[in-house]
């Protein structure tokens, strides 16, 4: 217990902010889709989503609850990318993406789960010089551009689990909010004219609502599906309204199988209609949004409660926002583990993953390094 | 077991504790921040109203410069000192008077400030006048005064000289009628060269005024007649020009003596000064006759925020930062063009401080040492009224 206190204290007293992490493809439409899956499920490439009780993809897995269990998870991102012939690398952010508490409710049927994720990162900070004409007179300009925030999804689900846990059926409702600080400034080197600075929060606001089943169709082997509607997310900056994005209807399916001993393998597979959103992007700046698909398929070796199981996955996804009128992909492939504490009542996870991204005139290669915490009280 | 916590106790701390780095060149247009950050221009004609000017800031006494300028210029003027009564006494070196017998000479000193550049042979011109001059004393009262048969000493001012201290030499009867004035001596200064020139003396109130030494021969308690000198400042100093022609309606004015001001109140729609951030913002004054004063001067228009309008009487608050390090526009005398004014600090002000008055006060700097005047159209002029030119940022568009 006492090294369980002494990760929680390491945890707190490290700096770094609070949100998921961002990409170069992340500075349109609502910003790069944050995933709403546990470190575990991570480490297999989002295969186990939708039979995880630790993720908020599928509300059937919170039947799996039945005593109070709370777990999250930290990360750091290290990414370069190449668009445009602009080479960037050495960027580098900690976020905190992911959050579940859960437990029974007694006697009944049912538990519950409260979650708190990352719903799309809105974090950037690009500098750009040039020219401007002033009055018909050019003029030097250096423009700086930051946010730093995103889409958060606050998610509180109620699973029902039924004889023999056969079948669980879930519901919940998502919050949908967050903000990001804007600082914008303007230097005019020449000093022809004074500069520009000004900042404030853009606030996004939307509600959701998800449901799903989980179904045993024989002994250790499940399927499950889900589905989640969003409406659509106002976006108002120091009260100015900056246009509404159509969030997408996301339908999840899944296969999870047991190969042999303490060996299992699962698939998730999600669909969304990001593409709706095509409307909302200003004309102006072009791009395009698209419905996208994303398959993660991954094994754990080992027992999940005990020390040091093998967990690996690989993961396809396409991203919904694209400068251009090309679509870009991503493909990652992780390798994680864990280790139990006090007992049992804590496991700490840790996963690596490799990310690639590409399309639309820009590459994009990362790390994500993770290290997450569940507790059992 | 310890071990492998230690480093994965490590391996969190190194995680957590990275710094951020995000900032990257944009790969623009594709790869850039999605908000624009626009710059947009305008000119507004009818931005100033409600806009008066008031004599009677600074008086030519109460300024600290003295300028004299010569004849052939578009205006002249003429410096007047009266200087503190001398006695009938000297003091001895023990303290005690000692009565004077006669005066030998006198020495005048006086400290040079500013001249035109560019014309030599300039001379100060001494001359003796009624010890009576005070604030009330006209250009029109001393001008008899100024013949050639009141000269009373000439002093050359050194064609490099910009600072100096300038000494001349008076004749013993200098002052003949001191004795009659309670042996009080006054002098007045004018100014000649080979072309139209000024020179700018300190006053008493800059802290370097004139100094008037008499020279004397004293009664000494032997019987002996002992040589002595006492010196005397200024108790009254100044300079009077010919009286200008009154402001015609439409007209506004800064400088003059006494000093004028000017008082512009400004309406700005609140799509600038509201919600904008405006980066740049310059007045435009049309002079509406070419700048009045000496030869060769240069003058400064300065405008200044106002904590409060009030009228004539408005608190003026520090300068904007950017007139502290070069107070306001310079406007050569005889130059008629349009006047460009920088209000982008205190437009920023403005912005900062909801509180302020969107009115500004415009002088002459330094206010009350120069014959310099700047006419130009007020809002009611036909022709010429002052027009704002804003360059602004419009708020920030954060577009999907």
């Amino acid at each position: 217990m006492r090294r369980v206190a002494a990760f929680l204290a390491l945890t707190v007293l490290a700096p770094g902010a609070l949100e998921g992490q961002n990409s170069v493809y992340g500075s349109r439409g609502v910003g790069f889709p944050g995933r709403s899956v546990s470190l575990r499920a991570r480490s297999m490439g989002g295969g186990w989503a939708l039979f995880d009780h630790g993720s908020a993809v599928n509300p059937a897995t919170a039947a799996n609850y039945i005593a109070l269990a709370a777990s999250g998870h930290s990360g750091t991102t290290l990414r370069k990318y190449t668009a445009n012939a602009t080479d960037v690398s050495g960027l580098r952010e900690t976020r905190f993406p992911f959050a579940v508490l859960g437990g029974g409710m007694g006697r009944l049927p049912f538990s519950f789960a409260i979650s708190y994720a990352t719903y799309a990162e809105q974090t950037f900070d690009f500098t750009t010089t040039g020219t401007e004409e002033v009055a018909g007179v050019p003029v030097s300009v250096s423009d700086r551009i930051s946010s730093n925030g995103g889409v958060i999804d606050i998610r509180g689900a109620v699973g029902w689990r039924g004889s023999g846990r056969r079948l669980m059926l879930g519901g919940a409702f998502h919050m949908i909010g967050g903000s990001s600080k804007i600082e914008a400034s303007r230097e005019f080197p020449n000093e022809e004219f004074r500069r520009y600075r000004e900042s404030g929060d853009i606030v996004f606001s939307a509600v959701g609502v998800s449901t799903g089943l989980l179904w045993q169709f024989r002994r250790s082997a499940f399927v499950a599906a889900a589905v989640r509607y969003d409406g659509s997310m106002s976006r108002k900056f120091e009260g100015r309204p900056q246009g509404n994005v159509d969030l997408p209807v996301s339908v999840s399916g899944g296969l999870y199988l047991p190969l042999f001993r303490e060996t299992r393998w699962s698939t998730t597979a999600t669909w969304r209609s990001w593409g709706k959103a095509d409307d909302d992007l200003d004309p102006d700046l072009g791009g395009s949004a698209f419905d996208t698909w994303e398959v993660g398929s991954g094994m754990e070796i080992g027992s999940p409660a005990a020390s040091f199981p093998l967990r690996f996955g690989v993961r396809y996804a396409t991203l919904p926002f694209s400068p251009m009128t090309d679509q870009p992909h991503e493909w990652s492939v992780a390798v994680g583990s864990g280790v139990a504490l006090a007992n049992g009542r804590a496991l700490l996870d840790f996963t690596l993953e490799r990310l690639m991204r590409d399309g639309a005139g820009a590459t994009e290669r990362g790390w994500f390094i993770g290290v997450g915490l569940t507790v059992e009280p | 077991m310890a071990k492998p916590f230690a480093l994965l106790s490590s391996l969190v701390f190194i995680t957590l504790a990275c710094e951020e780095s995000i900032t990257a060149p944009g790969a623009c247009p594709e790869y850039c921040a999605p908000g624009v950050i626009g710059v947009l221009d305008t000119v507004l004609m009818g931005s100033v109203e409600r806009d008066s000017a008031f004599q009677g800031y600074v008086q030519a006494f109460e300024a600290p410069g003295m300028q004299v300028s010569g004849a052939g210029a578009s205006v002249e003027s003429r410096a007047v000192i009266r200087f503190r009564p001398f006695s009938d006494t000297v003091v001895s070196e023990t303290g005690t008077g000692l009565p004077v017998v006669q005066i030998d000479s006198f020495g005048l000193a006086l400290n040079l400030i500013d001249r035109t550049a560019d014309v030599s042979g300039i001379e100060i011109v001494i001359h003796r006048i009624p010890a009576t001059v005070d604030s009330s004393t006209t250009f029109a009262d001393l001008d008899p005064y100024f013949a050639d048969s009141t000269i009373i000493a000439l002093i050359a001012v050194h064609d490099t000289a910009v600072r100096d201290s300038l000494r001349g030499t008076l004749p013993s009867d200098a002052f003949p009628a001191a004795a009659g004035d309670s042996l009080r001596a006054a002098i007045g200064i004018s100014v000649r060269a080979d072309a139209p020139a000024f020179v700018s003396l300190a006053a008493d109130e800059f802290g370097l005024g004139a100094a008037l030494t008499r020279f004397v021969q004293a009664d000494s308690a032997d019987g002996e007649l002992a040589a002595r000198s006492d010196v005397m400042g200024p108790d009254f100093d100044s300079f009077v020009r010919p009286l200008e022609a009154p402001l015609v309606e439409g007209t506004l004015a800064v400088g003059g003596l006494p000093s004028t001001r000017s008082l512009l109140r400004f309406t700005l729609p609140s799509a600038i000064i509201d919600s904008s951030t405006v980066v740049g913002a310059t007045l435009f004054l049309v002079p509406v006759e070419p700048a009045i004063g000496a030869p060769g001067a240069s003058l400064q228009v300065v405008p200044a925020a106002l904590g409060a309008d009030f009228g004539p009487k408005s608190p003026v608050i520090l300068e904007a930062p950017d007139s502290l390090i070069a107070p306001g526009t310079t406007v050569d005398v005889g130059a008629a063009d349009t006047i460009a004014v920088d209000l982008t600090d205190i437009v920023a002000q403005w912005q900062d401080n909801e509180s302020l008055p969107h009115s500004i006060m415009l002088r002459i700097g330094p206010e009350g040492s120069t014959l310099g005047e700047v006419r130009f159209g007020s809002s009611l002029h036909d022709t010429a009224r002052p027009s704002l030119h804003i360059t602004f940022v419009p708020p920030l568009d954060l577009k999907p």
